[in-house]
């Protein structure tokens, strides 16, 4: 989806595009926001100037110092595609999201949590879910308790077709390898970590501090004072 | 005690190492990049204002189209798009109206063909706009409008912009002048309509704010907008709000003009303006219309062209635009120009510019051709922008070709050295010379004009040079018309486009 995003702002820069609101409409952007400043670059203004011709952005605001456009084709994070926009996100390339404007019918899962921690369920009619992230077979859409597997959407993206209606839930199954990942990559932080403060040395400075022997010598019996208090 | 800091030393090296190299990787990215935009951007924003044919360094190419009246039944209308590669083409065609919402529709170009649709989508509107979007950087797009009073070609735009201006707008006689003001955004633009007549500048209070609805085309007859029976109206329309695309249509209808002429608007002014149709005889009347949109007088130069060196060298006549106002110089009564065929160069002089560097934001001037031809009685008048600064190009295609009823190309060597130039037409077999037209040598700044045979009519044309030139197409308006209807071709970007500096 880098690259998607990656190839549509090159696209724009270049003026190779009028609708780069297409393009990056299943990436879920919906502002573009372009911070001017007192002094603008020659590239910001260049890239305002690109960002105006394009046919499917809106001008939300537009100030000396900050330029706002809203993109008319935003599609939502997860979201049910229209018919057209789901037969159009079976193919790939540029052609595929410029041809046609993508729509969304709803969004749904909406709540305050990322993409990956839905902790939500929405109602849906069926049809294809998209979701805004990279593309991914461990995505898992449940309707109605039945498991859906996710497909690539416009060459980048996730989509399920679901032909049937329900209560949706999503989830993120999170491959175990991950785990032993982390486990070495903690291993190896600490090794890197144990070979630069090299706890050893501690011990070798101890190890390194020369043997003295120390011999007690019994302290001399000093003479008994006696003192005659009579003869004073 | 050395053995430790050995160890600790190469931890800490690695470490360091492991920085280094991220950031190397990194930057070494973040150069490439940097390096590739900067080579697009030299092609892309150091171009002329004048619609061209980017050619395969664009993956696609956007054209919209200055607009076609859709409700006259005697009028027909086409967009034609040329595709000279070997692969389809395919794209989408919206068509935006004066009451109708926009309606999309896709196309395909076989390769080497030309492709001709309806231009109104067959809809009943009253004026109808086209935007052609095309999977390729090298199509080539224009607009025809098929009219009893004469047929006329036009260029389409490359992009919207905030303003647009006409040099020569004509009300004499109750002859029509409509502007077409095309928005293809999905927000309202709104501009502000000023105009020039031989009386001076008008900025009439019903004509600042005009609100051009979201993805609609809105029309403007100028002289019903208090520039009835004028023989000078320059008309400058500038957005506040959004971007557009302006053309015109004209319909002359008496005082020495007669016909019917279209023309897409200038995006912008320029410093300098090339015609390489000038043409002096008994039978043809000319002019130069310049029109200073500017608030400072501007002085510009104006150099006829016939590739003979004592007429290059010669003093070239000077003239003083008032600030806001026209000027029109009739070309034929100048005693100095001899009969025939010549090009013309007009440039600002106000500054100057080779020296200038600061001269980016400046405006100059817009310049066009009107020219009126006579036979027996009957008059044919065309009118024409001039080629921008920066438009010579070393490559030109002429999208629609040369109609049956017949055409020429006019071709002027903008540079002072000696041109050698190839005329090929696009056909089943790709790109083929026509005979005859192999290797043609143009004198430094000379022009020629080049009949194009009748087995070539109806081909997309492609004329290459070894420098840079101007072609200009001049096709017969049909219905049996007298004079001829004139349109530039479209220069390829990528060859010989060279920085822009006007606005």
């Amino acid at each position: 989806m880098n690259l998607a995003a990656q190839t549509a702002l090159k696209s724009l820069v270049a003026n190779d595009t009028i609708r780069v609101g297409r393009l990056i409409s299943p990436l879920a952007i919906r502002y573009l926001v372009v911070p001017l400043g007192e002094t603008p670059s020659k590239a910001a203004i260049n890239l305002v100037e690109s960002l105006s011709n394009q046919l499917d952005l809106r001008r939300t605001y537009y100030a000396s110092d900050l330029v706002i456009f809203e993109n008319v084709s935003w599609l939502p994070i997860i979201s049910v595609l229209d018919e057209e926009s789901s037969v159009a996100s079976e193919q790939a390339g540029d052609i595929a999201l410029t041809g046609q404007e993508l729509k969304s019918t709803m969004p749904l899962l909406v709540d305050q949590n990322s993409v990956a921690n839905k902790r939500v369920k929405s109602r849906f009619s069926g049809g294809t879910v998209h979701l805004a992230v990279p593309f991914d077979s461990r995505w898992q859409l449940f309707v109605d308790g039945a498991l859906l597997s996710p497909r690539v959407a416009f060459g980048s993206s996730t989509a399920f077709d679901a032909p049937i209606a329900g209560v949706v839930s999503l989830h993120y199954k999170t491959s175990p390898l991950r785990y032993l990942y982390l486990i070495l990559q903690t291993l190896a932080w600490l090794c890197l970590l144990m070979l630069a403060a090299n706890f050893s040395r501690f011990r070798r400075r101890i190890r390194q501090i020369d043997v003295k022997k120390i011999t007690l010598v019994p302290e001399s019996p000093r003479p008994e004072q006696k003192i005659d208090m009579a003869s004073r | 005690m050395k053995k430790i800091g050995w160890r600790f030393a190469l931890a800490i090296g690695l470490i360091l190492a492991s920085f280094i190299a991220v950031i190397f990787v990194n930057q070494l990215g973040d150069g490439d990049r940097t390096t590739s935009l900067e080579q697009r951007s030299e092609n892309i924003f150091g171009i002329s204002s004048m619609p061209s044919v980017a050619g395969s360094s664009q993956l696609s190419s956007s054209w919209f189209c200055p607009g076609v009246p859709g409700a006259e039944k005697s009028v027909t209308s086409e967009i034609i798009v040329a595709n000279s590669t070997d692969i389809p083409i395919t794209g989408k065609v919206t068509f935006i109206s004066s009451d109708k919402p926009a309606a999309a529709a896709l196309l395909v170009v076989q390769p080497f063909t030309r492709s001709v649709f309806d231009a109104t989508g067959g809809r009943k509107s009253k004026y109808i706009s086209a935007i052609v979007e095309l999977d390729s950087g090298s199509a080539a797009v224009e607009q025809r409008i098929i009219h009893p009073a004469g047929d006329s070609v036009s260029l389409c735009a490359n992009k919207p912009s905030d303003r647009w201006f006409f040099a020569d707008g004509f009300t004499g006689s109750d002859s029509m002048f409509n502007i077409l003001l095309s928005n293809p955004f999905p927000d309202a633009t709104v501009v502000d309509i000023s105009f020039v007549t031989a009386e001076g500048k008008r900025e009439p209070a019903s004509l600042k704010g005009v609100i051009i609805e979201p993805e609609s085309v809105f029309s403007l007859a100028m002289g019903e907008q208090g520039a009835r029976n004028e023989i000078v109206l320059a008309v400058s329309v500038r957005a506040t709000a959004g971007r557009f695309v302006a053309g015109k249509l004209q319909h002359f209808l008496g005082r020495g003009r007669l016909g019917y002429s279209t023309s897409l608007g200038a995006s912008s002014t320029s410093r300098q303006w090339w015609f390489a149709g000038g043409q002096k005889n008994l039978d043809t009347d000319e002019q130069l219309v310049v029109f200073n949109p500017t608030s400072r007088d501007q002085s510009v130069s104006v150099a006829f062209l016939t590739g003979t060196t004592d007429e290059i060298f010669r003093e070239p006549l000077v003239l003083t635009i008032p600030a806001g106002r026209v000027t029109t110089l009739a070309t034929s009564k100048l005693p100095a120009i001899t009969d025939g065929r010549y090009g013309i160069v007009v440039s600002s002089i106000t500054d100057d510019f080779v020296a200038s560097d600061k001269d980016s934001a400046d405006e100059f001037v817009v310049v066009e051709q009107v020219t009126s031809r006579k036979f027996e009685n009957k008059t044919g008048t065309t009118t024409i922008f001039g080629a921008p600064f920066g438009a010579p190009s070393r490559v030109w295609t002429v999208a629609s070709g040369s109609p049956a009823s017949g055409g020429s190309l006019v071709i002027l060597n903008a540079t002072s050295l000696v041109a050698t130039i190839k005329i090929s037409t696009v056909g089943p077999a790709g790109s083929v010379a026509i005979e005859g037209f192999e290797q043609i040598k143009l004198d430094a700044a000379a022009v020629i004009e080049i009949k194009i045979p009748l087995t070539s009519a109806d081909l997309p044309i492609l004329v290459e040079a070894d420098n840079e030139i101007v072609v200009q197409r001049e096709v017969n308006r049909g219905h049996e018309l007298v004079g001829v209807s004139s349109v530039l071709g479209l220069p390829h970007r990528s060859t010989g486009m060279t920085l822009v500096t006007g606005r």
